[in-house]
């Protein structure tokens, strides 16, 4: 029988007693800290890396480290067994349910309306009612559903009501234990009202809810107490689908081999949001049990791929899903680890390509209430673009990857604890100010970091337009690695994981081309209304990919039309904050669901000027020039032969 | 009814390139070569100014040429292996400049040395009078020592340098700046790249008045369509006033055409040993002339006979 070992995790500081020969990612599941893990232990994925910082292991390859990282005792939790005790720590950038994000740092469009739902009457999707019941006698012989029924109608004005069988029979004993005093959890069901629940005593105290994004590169969890809409708490982690294709065709083409495939996908997503409820569960220390409602939003194929629904349709022409607009579905069906009666509410989509992310962003910056034109450019790794006022409401999307969100970039991060959101050069080799996210030491660089370096970049002349690197404008600062030039940011001893920040021409290649696809969509989608920017009075810039974006960098790398900066505004992730709002008022879910009916998709795939429009804005700014002025001014005359 | 009056007036104009310098302008050459100015689109003479005759350049390999199609072979014969004498049975075939390619310095065909390479030029400059484009190997390596060379040994006599582009085109930018020569701006067959070849050589302080463009060509049957339409786009955007699209163009017909199975090999019917010789011949003057349609101002051609079509026909349109 082998000797039991400590393993004492950081930095969660958590021991666990395990059997020598344990693996250490089965003693981290034992200690409940999370360790990201895809393959589930079979050495494929690398995803679980630790670092042992003291005590013996066996086994573990080294395949996927440098020879630093060996030496520093990065290895595979899942291959590494425990020989002795042991002290491990998760790296940084591998922690998955991250630092709490939003606190004080959040979008202040978001904070605002934040605010604003606190004045509003709240309806919740799902909500708690105490009830005393006056006990039955021969008078008063209704039967208890009946006077539940009645309870609840003369309590919150509803009077049509479903009720599964498994709370059916529960509830003479529990309206009898308690002497009639229950809480009936309900949900709303358009015209009908569903009891879900129905629990002894007062719990309505405890009514909580999950808003999430599930986007195609990152998931972000809001945990939101129904009774008044605060947010508890707000994690976020990669989408462990990444590792079965960086984009939605691909993850519909994995999908799409067999129904098992289908699963695997499915599972990946149901797990990532279970491990963030999870977190945010521990975090705030409530009860899973007390969480009876997910509002998701996403795009099309995510929720497709959330609900286990065949994808395959939307990557064909005529290009169409399984479903538009999901009816709410019980969240244990697909494995979600909340009240086993919780309902999990899908936002709607509008088309293949143009998902629920997209209508919650359109609600949450309340375009439709106005007579006003706005632009939505959502900055995804599928960037869609909506176009309209309280008149008319259209919308494109064009696939642009990951870049903005940190991945497929060397390095890059989620906008997350230690992610550079903000920075600025003073010359083409010193980096004047920076800003991190919870301002700890830098990690890497979120989204609104690569905006803000790649315009200085270009302000610097240490790339030209087309985003190569000079190395001669910035000799100490621009080398060679691993066969292309990459910038050094930051040296590895003024970073928080002791690794070099550097930005790699591959990284500009991708930034330029996420960028050029983004905007090629807008100009397309503007001539499609026979509209150009000037047309447009407001353009709005949604996405998680920071907190604060510099919008006049955007303007620089040419990802917004040079407009009139007071024209400009950052509202941030709108996807997650319509999911919020719609759990809070039926009201808002109905308008969603609307706004979701009404918007007109508009197809660029068929557009055959979009590869020329790419071509064209894949420059920094644009090739038309004239489109720019205000940043052709700005950056003239750099990198002029000497 | 009266005719309406349906004649285009254009805001734009495409720019004027003059190659080569005569005695008096610091150079050896006894000829200049102007190409460009119109103000209209091409042979449109009732509209606008067609500007400056299209120019046809011969093209000269430093070595190398052995690969060259046999009717090619025939036509010029044991001066291939010389470039010096080549030109000048190229400057007697009516070529008004010669294009010097420098093809034998590519690490993969024969590796010539830079020296080696200077002294070819030279040798061409003292044999013609005609001036000179210099083409690069297309190495990008290579051609970053191999074009300072040949601009420094060419200084004053106002080359026409290929090529700069979207990838490589600081190096070749600063010595045609430097020493005052003509530049070709390559793009990769899209209208867009080549205007952002040219804002970078402008970016670098490169006056884009000195450029000429080279969108690609490509020949009869092998994405002429394509060609042709992205140099009508340019030459449209040009007219309408946009001054990064005003550049001339050059067209690398000569290689393109003689590329076609057509032309070595003709597989149709009735194509003979004696009749098959002129397909190449006629596959190139029809590559050209087409393309002159599309506003080419510089022809690189290759076939005597081909070139003699090219410019009957020069001369019809512009009568």
């Amino acid at each position: 029988m082998a000797q039991n070992r400590i393993v004492q995790f950081l930095p969660d500081d958590k021991t666990v007693d395990v059997p020598g020969g344990t693996t250490i990612l089965a003693a981290a599941n034992k200690a409940g800290v999370f360790v990201n893990s895809l393959c589930g232990g079979d050495g494929v994925c690398g995803r679980c890396v630790v670092i042992v910082r003291r005590g013996r292991i066996s086994g573990g390859s080294t395949s996927f480290f440098t020879h630093a990282e060996v030496q520093e005792g990065y290895v595979l939790a899942c291959e590494a067994r425990v020989e002795d005790d042991l002290v491990v720590e998760t790296p940084p950038e591998h922690r998955v349910a991250a630092e709490l994000e939003f606190a004080e740092t959040e979008a202040p469009f978001l904070a605002g309306l934040r605010k604003l739902t606190r004045y509003r009457k709240i309806t919740p999707l799902v909500r708690k009612t105490y009830l005393e019941l006056p006990p039955p006698t021969l008078a008063d012989n209704l039967a208890d559903l009946e006077r539940l029924a009645q309870g609840l109608a003369g309590a919150i004005g509803k009077t049509q009501f479903q009720m599964g069988l498994k709370v059916m029979r529960r509830l003479p004993d529990v309206a009898r234990k308690h002497d009639w005093k229950v809480t009936a959890t309900t949900a709303y069901r358009g015209p009908l009202t569903e009891i879900m629940d129905v629990e002894g005593g007062n719990t309505t105290r405890r009514n909580l809810c999950i808003a999430a994004d599930v986007g195609t590169t990152t998931v972000v969890c809001q945990l939101v107490d129904l009774r008044d809409g605060q947010v508890l708490g707000q994690v976020g982690k990669y989408n462990s689908q990444i590792a079965y294709g960086a984009d939605v065709i691909r993850r519909i083409m994995y999908a799409s081999r067999s129904p098992a495939d289908l699963h695997t996908l499915c599972e990946t997503t149901v797990s990532d949001l279970n491990e963030l409820i999870h977190e945010l569960v521990a975090r705030n220390h409530v009860g899973a049990a007390d969480i009876s409602l997910v509002t998701a939003a996403g795009n099309t194929t995510m929720m497709h791929l959330l609900l286990g629904l065949p994808p395959a349709n939307i990557r064909k022409e005529p290009y169409i899903g399984a479903v538009n607009d999901m009816p709410a579905l019980r969240a244990a069906e697909i494995g979600l680890q909340i009240n086993p009666r919780g309902l999990l509410y899908c936002l709607p989509s509008v088309a293949g390509f143009v998902g629920s992310d997209t209508v919650a962003g359109i609600f949450t910056a309340a375009m439709a209430r106005s007579h006003k034109v706005r632009m939505l450019i959502d900055v995804g790794t599928n960037g869609e673009i909506a176009v309209g006022n309280k008149d008319f409401m259209v919308c494109a999307s064009a696939s642009a990857g990951p870049a903005f969100e940190g991945a497929e970039c060397s390095g890059g991060m989620r906008a997350t604890k230690g992610a550079i959101d903000h920075i600025s050069l003073q010359g083409p080799d010193a980096v004047v100010s920076h800003s991190t996210i919870g301002s700890a030491a830098p990690v890497g660089l979120c989204g609104t970091g690569y905006i803000d370096l790649v315009a200085d970049l270009l302000r610097t002349g240490v790339i030209d337009k087309t985003g190569r690197l000079q190395k001669h404008v910035a000799p100490s600062r621009v080398r060679e690695a691993s066969g292309e030039l990459e910038y050094l940011v930051f040296p590895a001893r003024q970073t928080g994981n002791g690794k070099d920040i550097t930005i790699t021409q591959g990284d500009l290649n991708n930034i330029l081309r996420a960028k050029g696809a983004i905007y090629a969509a807008q100009t397309i989608l503007l001539r499609t209304l026979n509209m150009t920017v000037d047309d447009v009075d407001e353009v709005l810039v949604a996405g998680a990919f920071g907190n604060f974006l510099n919008v006049r960098n955007a303007v620089t790398i040419g990802l917004l039309p040079d407009v009139e900066p007071a024209k400009l505004r950052f509202v941030g992730n709108t996807a997650l904050a319509g999911a919020r709002l719609a759990a809070l008022s039926h009201t808002f879910y109905e308008e969603i669901r609307a706004l979701a009916r009404r918007t007109t998709y508009i197809d660029l795939s068929t557009e055959p000027s979009f590869m020329d429009e790419f071509v064209s804005a894949c420059f920094f700014p644009h090739t038309d020039l004239a489109r720019f002025p205000r940043v052709t001014a700005e950056i003239a005359g750099h990198g002029a032969v000497r | 009814m009266a005719i309406p009056d349906v004649v285009e007036k254009w805001a734009g104009k495409v720019n004027t390139v003059v190659i080569g310098a005569k005695a008096d302008q610091g150079g050896t050459r006894t000829s200049t070569v102007a190409i460009g100015g119109a103000t209209t689109l091409p042979f449109l003479t009732f509209e606008g100014s067609p500007g400056h005759r299209p120019a046809i350049a011969v093209e000269v390999w430093d070595s190398g040429a052995s690969v060259w199609p046999e009717a090619l072979q025939a036509a010029w014969g044991d001066v291939m292996n010389s470039p010096a004498a080549w030109a000048k049975k190229a400057a007697q075939a009516g070529a008004d400049l010669i294009c010097l390619r420098l093809v034998g310095a590519h690490p993969d065909l024969g590796d010539r040395s830079v020296e080696a390479c200077v002294q070819t030029v030279k040798d061409v400059l003292a044999a013609v009078g005609l001036p000179l484009i210099l083409w690069g190997c297309g190495a990008e390596e290579k051609d970053n020592k191999l074009l300072p060379a040949l601009s420094a040994a060419t200084k004053g006599e106002n080359c026409l340098i290929a090529a700069a582009t979207e990838r490589n085109y600081r190096t070749v930018v600063a010595v045609c700046l430097a020493d005052k020569h003509k530049l070709v701006a390559e793009s990769p067959c899209d209208v867009n790249i080549a205007k952002q070849v040219n804002i970078l050589c402008g970016d670098v302080g490169f006056p884009l008045e000195d450029v000429v463009m080279f969108p690609t060509t490509g020949a009869l049957g092998y994405g002429m369509e394509y060609v042709y339409s992205i140099q009508e786009r340019a030459r449209f955007a040009a007219l309408g006033g946009d001054k990064l699209l005003a550049q001339p163009f050059i067209c690398d017909v000569g290689y393109e055409a003689w590329r076609a199975k057509e032309a070595k090999a003709p597989p149709f019917e009735g194509v003979t040993d004696e009749n098959r010789p002129r397909w190449g011949v006629m596959w190139e003057a029809a590559t050209a002339v087409d393309l002159l349609q599309a506003g080419a101002d510089l022809l690189i051609m290759r076939h005597p006979d081909a070139i003699r079509a090219v410019r009957a026909r020069i001369d019809a349109l512009t009568a």
